[in-house]
């Protein structure tokens, strides 16, 4: 049978914004956005997030959008959701959206801190593995060996695991997702919309500049990443139940890393060398489910 | 002193990026196309597969059925023996294999002979009247297409009986003889004149319908029979194949001996060897063209050479002598032929030393059959023997089907008597001087000429899923007697087999192109005449909609600004 998706969605996030033609940050904003519906705070540190939310006064979502700064989007979340809350509005949701640069590094002394006192906010990473907006420098999700313009000659040291991370908080839930899976990201989304407590959610969104990939194809790049096991999607609830959502097709992780041209420079030796790191964290993965 | 005052922005939105117009941005825009596919675009009769194959993964079955009778009226007769390019061309064969295409319009056929559904009844009734000569697969296509447009239709028919070939030569254990008649009977629901054992023998017989009718189509097909001057001088059994088919088909037992030797390699050589071994003769096929280069359906050769039959490709008779009283010894060589389009008398180089002996008590001869132009106008005969189509089409005469055409195959005469019915209803017009076009086809032609490429369908939306077959029953079984040798698709199995289409080209609403817009510029809409629109006002052209279509139904178009 063919794979098809039915996904509902209330229009909250606007045509007219300014991301690049084909961008995969701004389709996962279209879903986590119109997946969220109006009754939404938004909290935007500085990002390709901020320059897609819209040039001021202008902006592409139709809900309150608070800017913070790159250090502070867990910690505006947390104290915009307590003022609702004391307001009687407890049924509005919170949500930071923040890039890699602004949740791995930058922001992550806020973000571990407030999942520690499992604030009531989702904090959703949109995770381009660089600081792009800047021009395509390096952060700790860049992957090891990928070209950025501060790692000329490719990143020497590996990507950090976020998620696993995040985990190890033993917050109320965790998961990956990514632009390739539309069903199983909004499916992630309505699941965080309902639950309460801290929530985080890693998204990643090939960035087509950064990545050196045509305009058409953030999507099948996404789907690669994850049918080779490179990204795989799962989800952990209270740090402990893991579960895999889709199971990778086992496609070598070469057919991914020819789609960009960050990874032209790799040798043979190095691919393999990917290829054998895969499949050792699906089958830690694996072994934690 | 003047002071300037600054004015201070606001840190508030005061509006929406909805008013932007982030289309300039763009340099290519996507355009929705209903695109051929490659299985339509070399179906001899332009069958509207991909559609009809949607109907039935829906089952919408009669909806389905009526899809592909538009265009053939009988699609239980080539659900069986089509030879399906179709198939060969289907996008799905780069993936995990063909979708089986022509079992699925066999399942169709068979089920609307099951549930009695009917043809569409002519919308109006019409004064002319076209006299239609050969009641074979083309003149029957071409009569049915001229009483759907409501011609007063008269069909003369040689035979006590309709069909041609596919009724008094395509072998019983490929195609019942029930099957067609129920296909037939349906069709001559919607009211024809039919003449049986009404051969048109003479000139002057055939001026006297020219006469009486507005327009008149010749479809008699090919039947007289070529010899082979090696063979004439001897006191052997020399069959002509279509003969030997024919009296096999009325129920008789013709007297071939125990050892038969058929001698050509087109389907009339398979058929005769088979029906031969299922009258319990030891079988030799020998021909001139190589294994690669014979012009029979490649299925049928492999189930021929399964059943027992024994091949001599690339070789030829030299002559015949007889042993003892009832039996001969045919002398052969090996020979080197290569068929040509261009060249209908190919040269046969004769390889030395290479000569062999066959045994045979009888002969059955099938290489090839030319039309009886006896009783058409000299005009109408073309250099190579056949009668020419198009030749006298101003003067109201028609010709189509074998007999004026060497792409032997029952969907290339069902397209023939199509085709030509089109050309007779513009010639009746024109004689009205009413311009009104033909409406019987174009319709829904499709804008680009080149069908959608394999490299255009998005796999990731269709996992992998093999081939439905029809099942072939055991080889004890198939050769005792003469019953159909392979089996229909259940109805699941059909309806399975159907959702592996691709559906090049023809978009099945999906909403993949919406659900992939980061720019929201798809838009689903019930006003406007397509169902998706794009909007010009924000797409910037990335092309995202295009590459997650997954059948080539969109395609980008460069903008000049
Ligand atoms: C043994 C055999 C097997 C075949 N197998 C296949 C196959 O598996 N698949 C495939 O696609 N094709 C097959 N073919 C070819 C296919 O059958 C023909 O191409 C097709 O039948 C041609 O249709 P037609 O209407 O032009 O001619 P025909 O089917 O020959 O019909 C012509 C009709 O005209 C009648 N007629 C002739 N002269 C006159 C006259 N003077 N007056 C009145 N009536 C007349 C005849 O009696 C006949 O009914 C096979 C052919 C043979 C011989
Ligand atoms: C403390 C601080 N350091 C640096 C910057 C400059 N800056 C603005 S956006 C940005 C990059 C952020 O990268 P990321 O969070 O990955 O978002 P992306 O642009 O990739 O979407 C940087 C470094 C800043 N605004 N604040
Ligand atoms: S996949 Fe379907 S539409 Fe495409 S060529 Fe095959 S049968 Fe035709
Ligand atoms: S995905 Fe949207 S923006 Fe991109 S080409 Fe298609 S309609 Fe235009
Ligand atoms: S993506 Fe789906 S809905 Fe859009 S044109 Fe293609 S088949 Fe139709
Ligand atoms: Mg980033």
């Amino acid at each position: 049978m063919m794979i098809s998706y039915n996904i509902p969605e209330e229009k909250v996030f606007l045509s007219g914004h300014n991301a690049c033609p084909g961008c995969g940050e701004a389709l996962a904003l279209r879903y986590i956005l119109n997946t969220l519906g109006p009754e939404t705070v938004g909290v935007v540190p500085p990002s390709c997030i901020a320059i897609i939310s819209g040039p001021q006064p202008y902006s592409s979502m139709r809900i309150p959008v608070y800017q913070t700064t790159l250090e502070a989007s867990a910690a505006s979340a947390a104290g915009i959701k307590r003022a609702l809350d004391v307001q009687g509005k407890t049924q509005v949701n919170v949500v930071a959206l923040a890039g890699d640069g602004g949740t791995y590094d930058i922001g992550f002394q806020a973000l571990s801190a407030a999942a520690e006192r499992n604030e009531d906010i989702i904090y959703i990473c949109l995770d381009n593995e660089g600081y792009m907006n800047t021009g395509a420098q390096k952060s700790s999700a860049t992957p090891w060996l990928a070209y950025t313009t501060s790692t000329p000659g490719g990143k020497p040291t590996g990507k950090k695991n976020v998620a696993e991370i995040m985990a190890a908080h033993e917050i109320p839930y965790v998961a990956t997702a990514t632009v390739g899976f539309p069903d199983d990201l909004t499916a992630k989304i309505r699941k965080a919309k309902e639950m309460k407590g801290m929530r985080f959610i890693v998204v990643l969104t090939p960035c087509l500049a950064g990545w050196g990939v045509p305009d058409s194809q953030a999507v099948r790049v996404s789907r690669l990443a994850v049918d080779t096991g490179i990204f795989p999607l799962y989800e952990v609830e209270n740090g402990r139940k893991y579960t895999l959502n889709w199971e990778p097709r086992g496609i070598p992780v070469d057919t991914y890393l020819r789609t960009q041209s960050r990874y032209k420079h790799l040798t043979a030796d190095q691919i393999e060398e990917i290829q054998q790191e895969v499949n050792r964290n699906m089958t830690y993965l694996r072994e934690k489910q | 002193m003047e002071v300037l005052k600054k004015e201070i922005p606001t840190i508030w939105t005061t509006g929406w990026t909805d008013i932007m117009n982030t289309g300039t941005w763009r340099s290519a825009m996507p355009i929705y196309q209903k695109r051929k596919s490659p299985c339509q675009d070399i179906c001899p009769v332009n069958g509207e597969i991909p559609t009809w194959l949607q109907n039935l993964k829906s089952e919408n079955l009669e909806e389905a059925w009526l899809e592909i009778v538009a265009k053939n009226p009988f699609p239980a007769v080539t659900g069986r023996v089509c030879h399906h390019p179709c198939e060969s061309k289907c996008n799905r064969k780069e993936y995990d294999g063909e979708v089986g295409i022509n079992s699925l319009e066999q399942f169709l056929g068979d089920l609307a002979i099951e549930k009695g559904w009917s043809l569409p009844k002519p919308s109006q009734e019409m004064e002319e009247r076209v006299a239609v000569i050969g009641g074979g697969p083309a003149g029957l296509s071409c009569a049915y297409q001229l009483r759907k447009a409501g011609y007063q239709v008269t069909i003369f028919e040689e035979q006590p009986e309709l069909g041609g070939l596919l009724r008094f030569a395509i072998p019983e254990y490929r195609l019942p003889k029930a099957v067609l008649a129920k296909e037939l009977e349906r069709l001559l629901e919607l009211g024809f004149n039919v003449e049986l054992n009404r051969k048109i023998i003479t000139k002057e017989d055939f001026e006297q319908l020219r006469r009486e009718y507005s327009a008149v189509f010749v479809a008699v097909g090919a039947y007289k029979a070529k010899s082979l001057p090696q063979l004439e001088n001897t006191a052997m059994k020399v069959w002509f194949c279509l003969d030997f088919l024919a009296q096999v088909k009325k129920g008789e037992k013709p007297d071939i001996g125990r050892k038969v030797v058929v001698i050509g390699g087109g389907n009339a050589a398979i058929d005769s060897a088979r029906t031969a071994l299922r009258l319990g003769a030891k079988v030799k096929v020998l021909s001139l063209e190589d294994r690669a280069d014979l012009p029979a359906i490649n299925t049928e050769v492999v189930d021929g050479e399964r059943e027992g039959i024994i091949y001599y490709h690339g070789a030829m008779v030299t002559g015949v002598e007889p042993i003892g009283t009832d039996s001969y010894m045919l002398k052969c060589v090996k020979v080197v032929f290569k068929p040509s389009d261009t060249d209908r008398f190919p040269k046969t180089v004769v390889l030395k030393d290479t000569e062999f002996e066959l045994q045979a008590d009888s002969v059955i001869l099938a290489i090839g059959q030319e039309p009886d132009t006896t009783p058409f106008p000299s005009e109408l005969v073309s250099a190579v023997g056949l009668l020419g189509s198009g030749l006298m089409e101003n003067q109201g005469l028609f010709v189509g089907g074998d007999s004026s055409s060497l792409n032997r195959y029952v969907s290339a005469a069902i397209a023939d008597g199509k085709n030509q019915a089109s050309k007779i209803i513009e010639y009746m017009k024109g004689n009205k001087g009413a311009s009104e076009g033909n409406q019987n086809e174009q319709v829904n032609q499709t804008v680009d000429s080149e069908p959608v490429k394999f490299s255009e369908v998005n796999t990731f939306y269709f996992p992998i899923m093999p081939k439905v077959n029809r099942e072939i029953r055991s080889e004890s079984n198939s050769l005792s007697g003469f019953a159909e040798i392979k089996a229909g698709l259940s109805q699941a199995e059909a309806i399975q087999e159907s959702s592996r289409c691709f559906s090049c080209g023809h978009c099945i609403s999906c909403n993949n192109c919406f659900y992939f817009c980061p720019d929201q510029a798809v838009v689903k809409n019930s006003d406007l005449c397509g169902e998706y629109h794009i909007l010009e006002q924000y797409c910037k052209g990335c092309g995202l909609c295009v590459e997650e279509c997954p059948r080539g139904a969109v395609t980008l178009k460069e903008e000049a600004r």
